[in-house]
């Protein structure tokens, strides 16, 4: 069977192959100028929701490197301060020594003891010690001074003003971490304040021992004190344990989040190799149809009649 | 035997005959370019032979009708599909002007801005005495809402042009009708109703016209009368020679047929046209839009006041004080009369906090969203601690983990939430109007490439071909010429007669 050609025929089907050549055409020029392969929503939903949930992710976890970030911060300032506390704990087992030897005079006690003293000014002033403008030993109450030494010289007592609060960091939806460790804990152990594990009680004690020649009481004192050296250490160890865990996530995070970046990029950056590829084929189509389009329609029999 | 006078009357016929013939030719040349006009072409026929002396003696040619090729199912099939493709295009442009405000680039859009104001609850739960950050905290939140109702408006907006869309298409709509109309009416009261070729020819590009307008089906009855309705068949639109007025009401354009005195609201009974996909957008698919906004928003504000309202912030002396809500807002209750199973959720006091026993109408809310302005005013008054310590960040690192957690939006309206993270429904909303936009393109591409299979059957059946015309042109001019040689040669042999006649006379 024979078709029918009629001349409107090949003018409508063309013009609507045009139109569709351009169209394409102008489409990847965009997105080749813009660099995006997903240049409307519509072009990919798929390709775009998962690009948003890359993108979420990436953000996400740039948030939980954050808060890491934060939270190594607050330990770092914790770990010196640990560090600080560790010397004048051994400088204080070290007089203790001093105070237990035998050739040790009454001066020379008192000598010992006003270093005790000053140590334990020292300690008091540690757990006093300020990050970004809060005490970081005060538990939650981060405005409030958390140790307040006792009236006089040579105070036995102080008083803790903090709380035994921890401040947490979540590094994951499942994963927190405690960024402080509370003065009361740090300070006066496990027994509580004015305990066997009390620090600054301890030193008092070490101190007033010395001032008073009471062998038993530096005797007390120093084993006391090794026994809070040791647990110091611990705590030093823990929060160690703590900074590593933070920097071995956080790595964990950079790599994940450059890995996502890249799936993202593959997904929404433009092929240019592709995209160029796909203009050249456009330009010649285009060319080609117009082409057709004017031989088709430039003769009909009416020029051949005389 | 017929005599030379008879012979005249057969070349008279031929001669007749071919400019007539000749006369369809130019007709059909001359609307080689019309819009629905459909090839004519004479059909030649002998004339009543002539018996002499028991023969048989023909009397020539006469040109018996002028008619149509038209294929009627053809030009049916054409009309619904221009009516759907028409109402797919519209979709499609409709989502497309919307889709934009979806995207997210990691810049600019609601998940991104989400994200900001959740980076910056964790930010503050960092550091949660700083002022600075809980400054952070407002302006962020401020930020992700100033998305939103930008967003809302987008949509909003592309719903007042789809109004407008309706207010322009429905006289547009009565004009064609009533040319429709007319058209029967004079098709009708035709001798013979079919063969009104150019009438028939116009009524069917205004009906192809109309279907782009309006989704529409079409019958022809005894008389050639075109009989119309709407897709759905709720209403008449064309009988005869009658033409049913559309009307318009209201601020949000109400569609009434109207006849007699009876006016049927065919709002929502309208599927195909520009028409039917306008009503479509304005009242479902962007409303569908703005809905889901509406409960992201909602839920978001709500979730995030009722873990603010059990914290503390700090006054302006940094004396801890009970969390105040951090949006205000108010849901729109627009059913008429108000619906009892919908709460009034009022997020400016919580007095009226959305829950299982009270569900929330969030219908609007997001165009009244606001940050507390006491908090603008007063930072320090985001909730940070639990227990009004300053260095506790239990309350702002919960309201952070709204960010993802699940069970956060309340997308059934019961005051329950039960989809999320925040994250994953914003995702999913921009999912579905991309795919939307690509359904819609898509279907208008295989409805475009479906009308041109059909205009292109059609003009293949009863398009002008010129060079047939010229052929035939040709061939009745030939015949034309043949004829007139004919009558020629009978006029000299009838000259040649008479003069022999007036010689042998003289």
């Amino acid at each position: 069977m024979t078709m029918r050609v009629p001349n409107l025929m090949n003018n409508s089907q063309s013009l609507l192959d045009l139109q569709r050549i351009k169209q394409e055409y102008a489409g990847t020029a965009l997105q080749v100028s813009s660099g995006k392969a997903i240049v409307n929503l519509g072009d990919d939903p798929a390709g775009t929701a998962q690009i948003m949930n890359d993108q979420t992710s990436i953000s996400r976890n740039a948030d939980y490197l954050a808060a890491g970030n934060t939270a190594a911060a607050q330990m770092q300032s914790s770990s010196e301060v640990l560090t600080t506390m560790g010397l004048h704990l051994d400088r204080l087992l070290e007089l203790g020594q001093e105070g237990l030897g035998g050739t040790a005079t009454a001066d020379s006690q008192a000598g010992i003891a006003t270093e005790v003293d000053a140590l334990r000014t020292d300690l008091i002033s540690l757990g006093n010690t300020q990050a970004s403008g809060k005490y970081i030993f005060a538990g939650t109450k981060t405005t409030t001074v958390p140790f307040v030494d006792g009236p006089g010289p040579d105070a036995t007592t102080v008083t803790y003003n903090g709380n035994d609060g921890i401040i947490k960091m979540e590094l994951s939806p499942s994963v927190t971490v405690a960024t402080n460790i509370p003065g009361s804990a740090l300070f006066f152990g496990p027994g509580g304040q004015g305990s066997a594990t009390d620090l600054l009680a301890q030193t008092a004690a070490l101190r007033d021992g010395l001032l008073n020649n009471d062998r038993e009481q530096v005797q007390t004192a120093y084993s006391n004190l090794q026994t809070i050296s040791s647990r110091l250490n611990v705590s030093v160890a823990d929060l160690g344990d703590r900074e590593n865990g933070v920097a071995a996530l956080d790595n964990g995070l950079t790599t994940y989040n450059q890995n996502l970046t890249n799936q993202q990029s593959t997904i929404s950056s433009v092929d240019y190799p592709k995209a160029i590829t796909q203009l050249n084929e456009d330009s010649v189509a285009q060319q080609a149809t117009l082409n057709t389009v004017a031989k088709t329609n430039a003769k009909t029999l009416f020029d051949y009649i005389v | 035997m017929p005599n030379l006078t008879s012979s005249l009357g057969v070349g008279l016929s031929g001669i007749q005959a071919s400019q007539e013939a000749m006369s369809v030719i130019g007709h059909n040349i001359a609307n080689v370019n019309t819009p629905g006009y459909t090839q004519q072409a004479a059909v030649l026929t002998t004339n009543p032979s002539q018996n002499f002396s028991n023969l048989q003696f023909g009397s020539g040619v006469n040109v018996k009708a002028v008619q149509s090729l038209r294929n009627q199912f053809l030009n049916l099939q054409l009309t619904q599909s221009i009516a759907g493709q028409s109402g797919s295009e519209t979709r499609y442009k409709g989502i497309q002007a919307v889709a934009p405000a979806f995207a997210d680039d990691g810049t600019t859009g609601l998940n991104t801005q989400m994200d900001g104001f959740f980076r910056s609850l964790k930010t503050l739960a960092g550091n949660p005495e700083s002022t600075s950050l809980a400054e952070n905290v407002v302006g962020s939140a401020q930020t992700m809402l100033t998305e939103f109702q930008s967003t809302y408006q987008t949509v909003t907006g592309q719903m007042h042009v789809a109004n407008q869309e309706v207010a322009a298409l429905v006289p547009q709509i009565n004009t064609l009708t009533t040319q429709i109309a007319s058209l029967n009416y004079q098709i009708s009261n035709q001798v013979d109703p079919s063969h009104d070729n150019d009438a028939i020819d116009q009524r069917q590009a205004l009906t192809d016209q109309l279907a782009k307008l309006v989704g529409i089906q079409t019958s022809t009855d005894s008389a050639n009368n075109l009989q119309i309705t709407l897709d759905s068949g709720a209403a008449t639109l064309v009988s005869g020679g009658s033409a049913y007025q559309m009307t318009t009401s209201g601020n949000n354009l109400q569609v009434a047929v109207t006849s007699g005195n009876v006016s049927t609201d065919v709002t929502g009974l309208i599927t195909g046209g520009e028409l039917g996909a306008n009503l479509d957008l304005r009242d479902r698919m962007l409303p569908g839009y703005l809905t889901q906004l509406d409960q992201v928003a909602g839920s978001l504000a709500n979730q995030v006041n009722t873990v603010s309202m059990s914290g503390y912030g700090t006054d302006a002396s940094g004396k801890p004080v009970k969390g105040v809500p951090m949006f205000t807002g108010t849901g729109i209750d627009n059913s008429n009369p108000p619906d009892a199973n919908f709460g009034h959720v009022n997020l400016k006091d919580n007095s009226q906090p959305a829950s299982a026993s009270n569900p929330p109408n969030y219908h609007g809310i997001v165009n009244s969203l606001t940050v507390n302005p006491d908090m603008v005013a007063a930072p320090n008054l985001v909730a940070t601690s639990c227990d009004g310590n300053s260095g506790d960040n239990s309350t702002i690192l919960k309201m952070a983990g709204l960010g993802v957690a699940a069970g956060t939006v309340d997308t059934k309206g019961d005051g329950v939430g039960d989809s999320g993270p925040f994250s994953s429904v914003v995702t999913a909303m921009v999912n579905a109007v991309g795919t939307q936009a690509q359904q819609y393109n898509a279907t208008a591409t295989n409805q475009e490439n479906l009308t041109s299979a059909l205009q292109t059957q059609k003009t293949s059946e009863s398009g002008v071909d010129l060079d047939q015309e010229a052929a035939q042109l040709l061939s009745f001019q030939q015949a034309y010429q043949a004829s007139a040689q004919f009558i020629s040669t009978i006029s000299q042999l009838t000259n040649q007669l008479m003069t022999t006649m007036t010689s042998a006379m003289g």
